[in-house]
């Protein structure tokens, strides 16, 4: 389980985020929603490990995440960023081999045998293998990342997190550049990761897709509004004074959907 | 005293020599000036004319000098202007000269001659240029006769060792560096025409120019018997450079008094030169 | 983020056939590069002073050139183009900007100052080693203090930084130029390069930095690998960005001080050869860097070949050379990239 326990963080000169908690299940999809400077994705740097915070603390397998070292959290904990530099003269497999973590020497700068330099174990192999199966990134995986549309790269950044065989992927704004289809079929990958047992934790602007998700985290300046499933979220009554947009919600096939009025 | 004596040489010989002014040249950047009437208070900006302007007896006509003026010694009594480079023109424009003698390098005309102040660009670079542009000097603030004189003894003076030089069995090849990049002088370039009239044997083709980078390839080729400009402790230091014959006998010459009066084209050409010979074939001046 | 975008694109061709006309093009450089010199000398005369030099014997003649002059001139040449080379990918990589180049963090201008100072205050030139590198190592320490944001090291304050201690080391160059105006050309010398008296001395004493700051450099590939996913899935990854940037810096800064040190300021070479070798084998460090060091050397070697050769017996500086053969092909990269 990820936690957040009264966590606050800084942001340049502003507290981003103010004395949020929150849990995150494995096998589970959660959606961190919220307007623009809500405190989403510095919430989701400090769930990752990647910013410190001033107040509280993340909380992962029981204990400070600031406890666990950089390459225990790197094993166990992937981060998508929002918007990911992939470098374009690289080949796609390159790319994901990249997932498999920073070597083991001298702060995790070295590779681990000096001799390989840098090469790759068989285990490593597979889990590659294995992450492009699974985003479908297997058919061009010898071709350089420059040559794929926007969509087939955020697959490629998406096979790189899961090569680390990750317990928790928290991504930030996945599907933002994405075109309708790419948006679902993302969705749609990371729902079969989720029945595998994987943690998921997105931070989303399509409230849409975050009704698919399992548990909603609603922020507002920093500060948590509402959290649980999406029923109970996704209000008219919450997003309304959070938007500032009268919204009906209404439900289809199943599934919530948020109309805005006018 | 001393300068009624030079003040009195001038009048006894303005008659036969005067100046006629307005006075309209071509000075050595181009440019056409014109002196309406005998200079009286002259900045130089040139070590090495300084040193001809006092030799031809202008030394009172002197108001003010660059920071590298330093012979005769009573120039360093006088005030200071900066250098080509970085002129302290506001210091000129206050001695109230009539002329400001520059060199072509630098950017000094402009400012100059807008603040009224008349210009010219005197260059001696080459052997001959020494003897022309003295005479050009004697013309200019009115001591040709001087100037005329001193050409003359000068040449004297050079002669003297010359022949002695000429007399010499043996021609010592030799290697005159400038600095250690290495550039060296061709046997047409100033120090290059001294060399040879030494005696000594440039082994620098004249077709490399003047002041050629060189490979030192070719100095441990040429094999010279005397080298110049380089102190013996570096020549030994560098690759190969032992068997150069003059490393082994030691003939390896670094004289900083020397390199400083050949690194000023004026009047005391005949004495560097003299120095230089001494060094060239030091046999014959025993 | 944009400066990636301009990343040459990868050919698409095997990385084999480069590999194989670099290592041919290595080998005749060097061959021809010990061949000619300003003295013509037959290659059986070239062998045979090689073997004379190799059996330790007694050296005559042509043999100094060509043991004592020319071998080590090539030598050196080539240990100074793979350090430029080699912390020219390094620097590329680490700022993930293909306009890098090994004199970005002030280094050119450091050691310009050193080796002013001592030529402006008349000392013997055996000591414009020790002087050029401790400007340039100073002036990198410098400019990272100034970069510095609490533990810290953001790339574009480093640029900045770097630019800024650059400047103002070179307003006390050219200030001491000025006061010493007889004695520009060492300096204009320096800055265009020179490998006029390299001796197996220098080798020697070039041979560490370039072992240690490209050994460091060649077992950080990987984590320069990792490093052009961007800083924050870098850290991700477990990966300590402002250590890994630290320490590239330091080593490639070390790299290109030695060279500059004993060979000036040559242009170009750690800018246009990564450029070239990304082209022909992609932007994995592990080979980029490795293939660097090999044609930067080769290419420095070639450029000093002519620099000896076009005017000889007299020299261009081997600066203007590279120079001028950089110049426009980094152009041609350039226009070739936007098409």
């Amino acid at each position: 389980m990820l936690e957040a326990l009264d966590v606050s963080v800084r942001a340049g000169d502003l507290l981003a985020v103010q004395q949020v908690s929150a849990a995150f299940e494995r096998g589970a999809f959660s959606a961190i929603i919220g307007p623009n400077g809500a405190g989403k994705s510095t919430l989701m740097r400090a769930l990752a490990g990647l910013t410190p915070v001033q107040g509280g603390e993340v909380r992962w397998q029981g204990r400070s995440l600031a406890s666990h070292s950089r390459r225990e959290r790197a094993r166990t904990l992937a981060y998508l960023a929002q918007t990911e530099a992939l470098p374009p003269d690289t080949k796609v497999r390159d790319v994901v081999a990249l997932g498999r973590g920073a070597g083991e020497w001298l702060w995790g700068l070295f590779p681990g045998n000096p001799l390989s330099f840098g090469g790759l174990s068989a285990d490593d192999d597979g889990a590659i293998a294995c992450a492009m199966q699974r985003t479908d990134t297997a058919r061009f995986a010898d071709r350089p990342v420059a040559e794929l549309s926007g969509g087939e790269q955020q697959r490629v950044s998406l096979a790189r997190a899961l090569a680390a065989e990750p317990d928790f992927l928290l991504l930030d704004e996945p599907t933002n550049h994405l075109d309708l289809a790419y948006g679902l079929n993302l969705i749609k990958t990371l729902r079969e990761e989720v029945h595998n047992g994987l943690g998921v934790v997105a931070v989303l602007h399509d409230l849409n897709l975050a009704a698919r998700a399992d548990h909603l985290l609603l922020l507002s300046e920093g500060r948590v509004v509402a959290q649980g499933r999406a029923e109970n979220v996704l209000t008219p009554r919450h997003l309304e004074a959070v938007y500032g947009v009268r919204v009906d919600v209404i439900r289809h096939g199943g599934r919530l959907v948020v109309v805005p009025e006018g | 005293m001393y300068k009624l004596m030079f003040l009195s040489a001038a009048l006894l010989t303005t008659a036969a020599h005067a100046t006629a002014y307005p006075l309209t040249l071509t000075d050595d950047t181009g440019r056409k000036v014109t002196l309406k009437a005998e200079p009286l208070r002259i900045v130089s900006f040139l070590p090495s004319n300084t040193e001809t302007i006092c030799a031809i007896g202008g030394c009172d006509k002197l108001v003010g000098v660059d920071e590298y003026s330093d012979f005769p010694a009573s120039v360093t009594r006088l005030p200071k202007v900066g250098n080509l480079y970085q002129p302290n023109i506001e210091a000129v424009v206050a001695l109230k000269p009539d002329l400001v003698i520059v060199s072509k390098y630098g950017d000094l005309t402009a400012p100059l001659t807008n603040a009224g102040i008349n210009v010219l660009a005197v260059n001696p670079e080459t052997y001959e240029d020494v003897f022309s542009k003295t005479q050009l000097l004697g013309k200019i603030i009115n001591r040709q006769a001087q100037a005329t004189a001193l050409v003359t003894q000068m040449r004297r003076d050079i002669a003297r060792v010359e022949i002695l030089a000429k007399n010499a069995v043996k021609k010592p090849t030799a290697y005159y560096e400038i600095d250690p990049t290495p550039y060296t002088v061709g046997p047409n370039s100033f120090v290059g025409v001294l060399l040879s009239k030494a005696g000594g044997a440039n082994i620098i083709p004249a077709a490399l120019g003047d002041f050629p980078k060189i490979s030192p390839e070719l100095v441990v080729k040429s094999a010279p018997q005397l080298i110049f400009g380089v102190d013996l402790a570096t020549a030994k230091a560098r690759p190969g450079w032992n068997t150069i014959p003059a490393v082994k006998s030691g003939r390896v010459i670094k004289d900083d008094a020397l390199d400083h009066i050949l690194s000023r084209p004026g009047p005391r050409l005949p004495q560097a030169f003299l120095g230089l010979a001494k060094l060239v074939h030091p046999e014959l001046f025993k | 983020m944009s400066a990636v975008k301009t990343f040459p694109r990868r050919a698409a061709s095997s990385p084999a056939l480069p590999t194989l006309f670099l290592l041919a093009a290595t080998l005749a450089t060097v061959l021809l590069a010990v061949g000619l010199g300003s003295v013509p000398i037959s290659p059986a005369d070239t062998l045979k002073a090689i073997g004379h030099g190799l059996s330790g014997a007694e050296l005559s003649g042509n043999d100094v050139i060509v043991w004592q002059l020319r071998l080590p001139r090539v030598a050196l040449g080539w240990l100074v183009g793979a350090a430029l080379g080699v912390s020219g990918g390094a620097f590329q990589g680490v700022f993930r900007n293909p306009l890098a180049d090994p004199y970005l963090m002030g280094v050119a201008s450091g050691a310009g100052l050193g080796a002013t100072l001592v030529i402006a205050l008349g000392l013997a030139t055996l000591w414009l080693p020790l002087f050029a590198l401790t400007g340039a190592m100073l002036s990198v320490f410098t400019a990272l203090l100034i970069a510095r944001e609490g533990n810290r090291l953001p790339p574009a304050r480093l640029i900045l930084a770097g630019v800024v201690v650059g400047s103002i080391l070179t307003a006390f160059t050219t200030y001491l130029l000025l006061q010493n105006a007889d004695r520009i050309r060492q300096v204009f010398a320096f800055t265009l390069g020179n490998l006029a008296f390299a001796g197996w001395p220098q080798v020697g004493r070039l041979l560490p930095y370039v072992l240690i700051g490209g050994g460091a450099l060649l077992l950080l590939a990987r984590a320069l690998n990792t490093l052009q996913l961007g800083d924050l899935t870098a850290r991700s990854l477990g990966l300590p960005v402002e250590r890994l940037r630290l320490l590239v810096i330091v080593a490639a800064s070390l790299c290109t001080a030695g060279a500059v040190s004993y060979a000036g300021i040559i242009g170009f070479i750690g800018l246009v050869t990564p450029h070239l070798v990304r082209r022909l084998w992609g932007a994995d460090h592990r080979i980029l860097l490795p293939i660097s060091a090999i044609a930067g050397g080769t290419l420095l070697v070639l450029s000093d070949l002519l620099a000896r050769t076009l005017t000889r017996p007299a020299e261009l500086p081997v600066g203007v050379v590279t120079t001028l053969l950089g110049g426009p092909f980094f152009l041609y990269l350039l226009r070739r990239q936007k098409t």
